[in-house]
C-alpha cells in the first residue's frame, strides 16, 4: 500500500468508517503477528498483542500524524505492549527459553527421537530465534523479515545505528550457527533413527 | 614469530575481512560492483563462500511467510465498543456539518471585513478604551466626589486637632462600603471606644457604639448616601500604662 493510499484510508477509518478500519486491519495484521510472533514465540501472545495494538491505534486515529508511516506507529505500539508483557510474563518466558530444549509444548515433555525428526525447519528458527539475546532478535527479524532499513529499526528502537548494526552481525552470526548445529543434530537422529 | 603463528595471524586477518566484507553485503551497504568485487575476490576461500551461502539461506527462511490468523472481526467489534464507528449517512452528515461551520466562520470574517471597509464607523466589538476615557467617563461622577470631600472636611473639623491634621483618604470595602482609618498620634477624648483593650485599639465617631460590641461594623455613620455607609475607625496607639490605671 502506498503513502497516498495509506492516507486516505486513516482518514475515512478516523471518520468512523467501518470498511476502511477493516482494510487497515487485514494490511498489516499479517507483518505485525508474524514480528510479535517471532520476538515472543507464542502465537497466543502474538494475538493478543495484535489486537490491543489495533483497538488502540484505530479508536486513537485521529492523533495520527501523518507525516510518519502508520506502520511505524503500529508497530511501535504493539513494541511496547509486547515489552510491557515481557515484564509482567518474564519468568514464563525464562522457563521457556530455559526449556525450549525439552520441547516446545505441543510435543511430549520428552520428545521422542520420531518427534524430533519430525521437527520441521521452522520450529527450528523458531527456536533458533528464541536463543538469540532480544535486541539481536529483534533486530534479524526487522531488517531480514520486513526489509526494514538500518536507520528504521534505530529509531524504532531507540539505539544508534552502530548498535543496531552490532545487533545485527551478531544475531545473524549466532542464528546461523545454531541453526547449522541443529541441522547436524537433525542429520545424526536420522542417521540413527535410518540405521535402527 | 614461528612461520607458523604468522600464517595463522595472515589467515584470522583475512577471515576477520571476509567476514567484515560478508557483514556490509548482507547489510546492503555495497553497491553492485563492490559486492561483485566482494564475490570475485572470495570465490577462491571456500569457509567465506560457504559461510556466506549459509547465512543467505539462514535469513532468506526468515521471509518465509507466518500464518496469521484473521482478527479483523475480533478487533472491529472491540474498537466499535469504545469508538462508533457511524454509517455513511451519518459521517456524511459530519462532513456537511464541518463544511457548515467553516463557510459560516469564513462568511463572517468577510462580512466584518465588508463592513469595516464600507462602514468604518461601526463598532463590530468594543475597542480598548484609552486611559483619558476613564477620566471623561468619571466626570458624571464628580458631584458625588465633592459630597464625599465635603463629608471629610466636616469630619475633620468635627475631630480633635491631631486628627484634623490627617489627610482622609477613604479605601473603598468590597461590600461597597467607605472606611476611613485613622492612625493617631495620642489619644484623644472626642471618639467613643469600641474596643475597651487590646490591639489596635478602635474608636468610632459621629455614633457611639455600645460597650459591649467589638465590631467596627457598629461604628458604621451614615454621611454619603452615593458610597453606602461611611465607617470611621481611629486607631491610636496602645493607652499608656498611667492611662490604664486612670480607666480602672
Amino acid at each position: 500500500m502506498d503513502r497516498a493510499e495509506e492516507r486516505k484510508l486513516i482518514r475515512r477509518a478516523a471518520a468512523g468508517d467501518k470498511q476502511a478500519a477493516g482494510e487497515c486491519i487485514r494490511a498489516y495484521q499479517g507483518q505485525l503477528y508474524a514480528y510479535i510472533l517471532r520476538l515472543s514465540g507464542r502465537p497466543d501472545i502474538a494475538e493478543d498483542i495484535v489486537q490491543e495494538a489495533f483497538v488502540r491505534v484505530l479508536t486513537n486515529l485521529d492523533r495520527f500524524d501523518d507525516r510518519y508511516r502508520f506502520s511505524t506507529w503500529l508497530f511501535t505500539i504493539a513494541r511496547r505492549l509486547y515489552v510491557n508483557a515481557m515484564q509482567k510474563l518474564k519468568p514464563v518466558y525464562e522457563s521457556d527459553i530455559v526449556g525450549s530444549w525439552q520441547g516446545d509444548g505441543s510435543l511430549p515433555e520428552h520428545g521422542t527421537i520420531g518427534a524430533e525428526v519430525a521437527t520441521n525447519a521452522r520450529s527450528e528458527l523458531e527456536r533458533a530465534l528464541q536463543q538469540l539475546p532480544p535486541e539481536q532478535r529483534e533486530v534479524v527479524v526487522l531488517f531480514h523479515q520486513f526489509d526494514w532499513p538500518i536507520a528504521r529499526i534505530s529509531q524504532h528502537m531507540e539505539m544508534p545505528e552502530g548498535t543496531v548494526k552490532s545487533h545485527l552481525h551478531r544475531g545473524r552470526k549466532r542464528l546461523r550457527s545454531m541453526l547449522e548445529a541443529s541441522e547436524r543434530a537433525t542429520e545424526r537422529i536420522g542417521e540413527v533413527w535410518g540405521d535402527s | 614469530m614461528t612461520p607458523d603463528r604468522a600464517h595463522n595471524q595472515r589467515r584470522d586477518g583475512a577471515r576477520r575481512d571476509a567476514d567484515h566484507a560478508i557483514d556490509r553485503l548482507l547489510d546492503g551497504g555495497m553497491t553492485r560492483e563492490q559486492s561483485q568485487d566482494l564475490l570475485r575476490a572470495i570465490r577462491a576461500d571456500a569457509r567465506a563462500c560457504e559461510e556466506l551461502a549459509r547465512t543467505r539461506i539462514c535469513v532468506e527462511r526468515l521471509r518465509e511467510p507466518v500464518e496469521a490468523p484473521d482478527l479483523t472481526d475480533a478487533i472491529l467489534s472491540r474498537v466499535h465498543s469504545r469508538r462508533r464507528f457511524l454509517p455513511q449517512h451519518g459521517r456524511r452528515l459530519v462532513t456537511v456539518g464541518r463544511v457548515a461551520a467553516a463557510a459560516g466562520l469564513v462568511g463572517a470574517v468577510a462580512l466584518a471585513s465588508f463592513v469595516q471597509r464600507h462602514a468604518p464607523q461601526v463598532r463590530l466589538a468594543a475597542e480598548p478604551a484609552p486611559v483619558t476615557r476613564f477620566v471623561e467617563a468619571a466626570a458624571p461622577a464628580a458631584p458625588e466626589q465633592a459630597g464625599l470631600s465635603q463629608a471629610v472636611e466636616s469630619l475633620q473639623a468635627s475631630l480633635a486637632a491631631p486628627v484634623r491634621a490627617l489627610s482622609l483618604s477613604p479605601r473603598y470595602r468590597p461590600e461597597g462600603q467607605v472606611h476611613f482609618d485613622l492612625s493617631l498620634a495620642r489619644r484623644t477624648e472626642r471618639v467613643t471606644p469600641v474596643y475597651t483593650y487590646g490591639m489596635p485599639r478602635a474608636y468610632a465617631v459621629g455614633a457611639p457604639a455600645a460597650s459591649d460590641d467589638r465590631s467596627p461594623a457598629s461604628a458604621e455613620t451614615q454621611f454619603i448616601s452615593r458610597f453606602g455607609s461611611l465607617l470611621v475607625i481611629l486607631r491610636e496607639p496602645p493607652p499608656a500604662i498611667d492611662d490604664l490605671s486612670a480607666d480602672e
